[in-house]
């Protein structure tokens, strides 16, 4: 097996151990890697129905057969566990040096089960592995913790950590590394600090044996050339993915006074040409020729790095007009390790509250110091801060508003107003770790082919979209920017898999991994409700109700609604391609098709299924 | 009647705006003012606004309207 590593290690907080499982092709082939790897682990070894913040659960650090290796954007992990804000299956991805690191340190993946008894750092180098106490680390924000283990072991080494949100267990904090770079929005930085884990830091010397090395080596001279041929690279050097934010202008959808409207009056003030006079810096991953971390000075004078969803989420939702405050939020929940995409949603949901007079706060739209009040209140876990530092379902559960509580399965939508963009809002319904743009972002072909229409065409293309980018990019593992921002085509990806692994891949093998891959996710959802005793239904695969009830009331699309019973039509067509029952769950047949016959037999324990 | 590119169409196009005049006043289609650099990537590969509403390179434009070509984009 060349491409892989064939390692994983398991690391037992509890007991201090290690151990190393030498993994065979079965589970390289028919999962490839990173969600693919960390959903078919969290299936096999989580005990069912455990609570996400038990020492119980799993933590997955999961790399791909391309990364670290000579390729576009190779620079990514992925980081996965049982969601403590959704209770069903939680991914992210970052791009980090922790990732090439990782892979030259031996392993293609790490798990992590336990609690610590007192806080730890878990340190591998070169198949080598010790936990290292981390008390002087506990407390710290991100950006001083990585700082400090930089100072310990080299600039060269990569390093995933959590902050203060993740040590308080707020149910949306994120793992964090080199300063900026967030992922696992579901509350993977929760889990860690259930676990007492500060950090995780890579080392390594050891390359990955592949089939083809020199073949490898000129695809992706020649893939990192076509990318600066292709004419839109120079554009997005400049902007990056903030050029979206006219974009989502124009046409209607920058989420706006927590998704009542898609525009906004002051968008010209936060897009990407704003962003561009004050630009004093660009970051990006390893490996990658298209670096999109543009970073501004704050309103403190401090480097913070933006991109669209946080600028959209911390901005035009809350009403707050000024890039450079919106860059402070931005920065301090990079500090802080919470996501910037859910605390958009639950100080605008709260603002939205307050506007009601549900709750006896006042917090208008544009307040920036009551917004970022609010928000420190949420990472100390404080009065209004500490409901909302659940998230949105179980803050709604508390406080009311759940028709307005933007979120699907508790994760909150991110940056898409979808009042007109009933395939987008499917695209949220039915993403595999609750409301997330990642997997099909499908709003950019459905404003150019029927911006109104309810047709199965859109339902193919969310299909098609989420084995690509969720199927074909989590798994091998690479950032999906380079095809999607500027057209990079993707055979270059088929063919340096192959050139890594000797396989004779062609697309369609990858389609069917991320078919089998997108069933055990929702296999893991139904299990999991089912074992928490949570009913399962389609209505979880519903976008807010905000969307159906209150039209737009501003801007060329004023009027506008999703419309619930065309919305439902689309879903059931969803669940008909998938092979999936009326209720959204795989059915037998299709979970013997998919080689998932013993994911058949464990679900059968918990619920009936559809022949 | 303006017709303005956003993002990299406009490095494309050459500029980020442009009037046109049509002749004789007369109405036109979508697609016999769009610069035809901008066209030559093909249909699909952008997308068409009309006073801010969507539209397609067959809608018909008349004086006094705002065309506005986008491109497509990935959404991070």
């Amino acid at each position: 097996m060349r491409g892989w590593t064939g390692r994983i290690l398991w690391v037992d907080l509890s007991r201090g151990s290690f151990s190393v499982l030498n993994y065979d092709s079965k589970l390289a082939f028919e999962y490839v890697g990173g969600r693919g790897f960390a959903a078919r682990i969290l299936w096999d070894h989580i005990p069912v129905g455990v609570d996400p913040l038990s020492p119980g659960n799993l933590l997955v650090v999961a790399a791909g057969p391309l990364t670290g290796l000579p390729g576009p954007s190779t620079g990514k992990l992925v980081v996965a566990s049982k969601s403590p804000l959704t209770h069903g299956y939680g991914d992210g991805n970052i791009g980090t040096r922790a990732a090439v690191e990782m892979r030259k340190a031996g392993y293609d993946a790490v798990v992590i089960s336990g609690r610590a008894e007192k806080p730890v750092y878990l340190y591998v180098e070169d198949g080598k592995a010790e936990l290292v106490s981390a008390e002087e680390l506990w407390g710290l924000d991100t950006f001083t913790a990585q700082r400090k283990l930089e100072k310990m072991h080299g600039k060269g080494a990569g390093i995933l950590l959590i902050g203060p949100a993740g040590e308080r267990r707020v149910a949306f904090a994120t793992v964090i590394s080199q300063e900026g770079r967030s992922g696992g929005r579901v509350g993977i930085g929760a889990v860690m600090g259930s676990k007492n884990l500060k950090a995780i830091v890579f080392r390594g010397s050891l390359e990955p044996e592949v089939a083809e090395k020199e073949t490898l080596r000129r695809l992706a001279a020649d893939a990192y050339r076509e990318i600066k041929r292709k004419p839109a690279y120079a554009f997005w050097m400049r902007q990056g993915t903030m050029m979206t934010i006219q974009w989502s202008q124009e046409n209607c959808v920058l989420p706006t006074h927590n998704f009542s409207e898609g525009v906004f009056e002051e968008s010209s003030s936060i897009d990407g040409f704003a962003m561009e006079k004050l630009k004093v810096e660009q970051r990006g991953c390893p490996n990658c020729n298209m670096t999109c971390g543009n970073c501004i000075l704050d309103d403190e004078g401090v480097v913070s790095e933006l991109d669209y969803e946080n600028v959209a989420m911390l901005g035009s939702n809350l009403g707050i007009g000024d890039l450079r405050k919106v860059a402070r939020l931005n920065r301090l929940a990079d500090m802080w390790g919470i996501d910037t995409i859910n605390l958009g949603a639950v100080l605008s949901y709260a603002a939205e509250l307050s506007q009601r007079k549900l709750i006896s706060e006042r917090i208008e739209w544009g307040d920036f110091d009551a917004m970022l009040r609010l928000a420190e209140d949420i990472v100390e876990r404080r009065g209004l801060g500490a409901v909302l530092s659940e998230g949105l379902q179980q803050a709604s559960a508390k406080l009311g508003g759940s028709d307005f509580a933007m979120h699907v399965k508790g994760l909150s939508i991110s940056a898409y107003d979808c009042h007109a963009a009933p395939a987008m809002a499917l695209s949220y319904g039915v993403s595999p770790i609750g409301a997330h743009h990642k997997d099909a972002w499908v709003i950019s072909w459905e404003v150019a082919h029927g911006r109104f229409e309810y047709s199965k065409r859109k339902v193919e293309r969310v299909v098609e979209l989420q084995r690509i980018r969720g199927g074909l990019f989590e798994t091998l593992v690479a950032c999906r920017l380079p095809w999607v921002e500027v057209g990079l085509e993707l055979e270059w990806y088929i063919r340096l898999f192959n050139a890594a692994t000797g396989l004779s891949w062609t697309l369609s093998d990858h389609v069917r991994v991320a078919d089998r891959v997108y069933s055990l996710i929702r296999a893991f959802w139904v299990r999991e409700h089912a074992a928490e005793g949570r009913a399962w239904s389609r209505l979880l695969d519903y976008p807010p109700t905000k969307w159906f009830k209150e039209p737009l009331t501003r801007g060329p699309l004023k009027g506008a609604r999703l419309d619930p019973l065309k919305y439902d039509e689309m879903l059931g067509y969803y669940y008909a391609i998938r092979g999936w029952d009326f209720r959204g769950i795989p059915r037998e047949s299709t979970l013997d098709s998919l080689g998932l016959s013993d994911v058949k037999n464990e679900l059968m324990k918990y619920i009936q299924l559809t022949a | 009647m303006r017709v303005i590119y956003l993002g990299y169409l406009s490095d494309l196009a050459g500029t980020k705006e442009e009037e046109v005049v049509l002749p004789e006043s007369r109405a036109a289609l979508v697609r016999s003012v769009i610069n035809a650099r901008v066209l030559s990537l093909g249909e699909g590969s952008f997308i068409v606004l009309v006073n801010g509403a969507p539209a397609s390179l067959n809608s018909a434009v008349k004086p006094g309207d705002t065309i506005k070509v986008l491109p497509h984009v990935g959404g991070g």
